[in-house]
């Protein structure tokens, strides 16, 4: 378990987000701590606490489908939905050897600033490279449902912010002659 | 046990897409220059290998699509969706990457679009179309008349950008007696854009994507509210 690590003010609480999401299923989910002063906190929305994001306080599902391996290596897909609860964006204050500290607030700005702390683990590794003080993030809680099983997700993603350059668009150039040569040197019908 | 599919039948389908209007050169959206620049993770590009998601490049028509993300880009149309509600973000941060990289790209017009599709209890959309456009103003010239689909222009008031928001409001083909809604958020980039370059288009992705989807929410929870719905 990860806590929050916000310094300042007796008033302060430590507020675990699991208490106010209403499903208690945190099989496979990691569970960071936020810290922060309740009476700052604006959950709102739908009733049971929950911060819910979305057209008449509903949240947003997706339909997709994951492909797996079945028996014999037989690939199938099964339907996934998935209920968007809360998107915070942040700024990584802080890195350690396992864990690192953002700064983040609800993505709609709706709500406070608040300081959380996260293992590093809970990053993708292609992302780790990336995490570094200033680096900026989101972070998304929902439920997924696949197979019959409701779970709670959160999911932790560095955004990526493009470093312009020359030499980004001398490669767009390239990649571009190499498709219009392959196009001009393919054999044409008639 | 709860068939999932049957669980997930009754909730929203959210699409989100960035449609910019300008000249573009499609050979270039290749998957691999996502890679280079790291506009997408390599886990996310891993996809495009998969036979039904293979790239389509050509001088005219470039198209791809990863697990939560679809290109598609013309000459004149550059097209990024999601139907994920969880990579919304990723979609306005995508949009904005592509076009710092390629500033020269002259943007005339961009659509930050929503569209949506609701279910709803069984009767409920024939209350819309009594509330926004009755059958009864067309009784001296029809019997029988119903709403097909009806769009709405209102002026961006609160930025003063050039450009307009439509709402389109129709019955749902994916939800039975359901609401689809359609949300173009539209801006013309021509007047204020005399270099033709894409920074407009940028910037607006960086400042007015939240006030978008907001924006987007707020009209489709109104027509939801005059349905009857919640």
């Amino acid at each position: 378990m990860i806590f929050g690590q916000r310094a300042t003010g007796d008033r302060q609480r430590d507020v675990d987000v699991s208490t106010l999401l209403p499903e208690k299923d945190l099989a496979n989910v990691m569970t960071p701590r936020l810290v922060t002063p309740l009476d700052e906190v604006q959950w709102h929305g739908a009733s049971e606490s929950r911060r819910v994001m979305g057209p008449g306080s509903e949240s947003y599902w997706s339909r997709s489908r994951l492909a797996i391996s079945g028996p014999r290596g037989i690939p199938f897909e099964v339907p996934r939905g998935f209920q968007l609860v809360a998107t915070w964006d942040g700024v990584v204050s802080a890195v350690t050897d396992d864990t690192f500290v953002a700064r983040i607030s609800p993505l709609d700005g709706l709500g406070a600033e608040e300081e959380a702390e996260f293992l590093i683990d809970d990053v993708p590794q292609e992302d780790r490279r990336l995490l570094r003080p200033g680096a900026l993030l989101y972070w998304f809680l929902g439920y997924e449902t696949m197979l019959g099983r409701h779970r709670r997700t959160s999911e932790l993603k560095i955004r990526r912010v493009t470093v312009v350059s020359e030499m980004a668009e001398a490669w767009a150039d390239s990649i571009s002659a190499i498709i219009l040569d392959e196009s001009e040197s393919a054999p044409t019908e008639g | 046990m709860t068939d999932p599919s049957t669980a997930s039948a009754e909730q929203p389908i959210v699409g989100t897409s960035i449609v910019l209007v300008g000249s573009f050169n499609p050979a270039i959206i290749h998957p691999s220059w996502f890679a280079r620049f790291e506009i997408l993770p390599p886990s996310d590009l891993e996809a495009v290998d998969t036979p039904d998601l293979a790239a389509i490049v050509t001088p005219e028509f470039a198209r791809f699509a990863i697990s939560w993300l679809r290109v598609q880009v013309t000459v004149d149309h550059f097209e990024l969706s999601t139907l994920e509600p969880d990579r919304v973000p990723l979609l306005r941060d995508a949009g904005v990457n592509i076009f710092r990289l390629l500033s020269h790209t002259p943007i005339s017009a961009m659509g930050i679009n929503r569209t949506a599709h609701y279910p709803l209890k069984s009767g409920q959309w024939s209350t819309l179309p009594s509330t926004l456009a009755p059958a009864s103003a067309w009784a001296p010239v029809a019997d029988a008349a119903s709403l097909v689909s009806l769009t709405v222009q209102v002026d961006r008031a609160d930025d003063g950008d050039p450009g307009f928001i439509r709402i389109t409001a129709e019955p749902s083909q994916r939800f039975a007696g359901g609401l689809f809604v359609a949300v173009n958020d539209h801006h013309d980039l021509e007047s204020a854009n005399l270099h033709k370059e894409a920074a407009p288009a940028v910037d607006i992705l960086g400042s007015g994507w939240s006030k978008a989807i907001a924006a987007h929410d707020r009209y489709t929870k109104f027509l939801i509210g005059l349905a009857g719905g919640k």
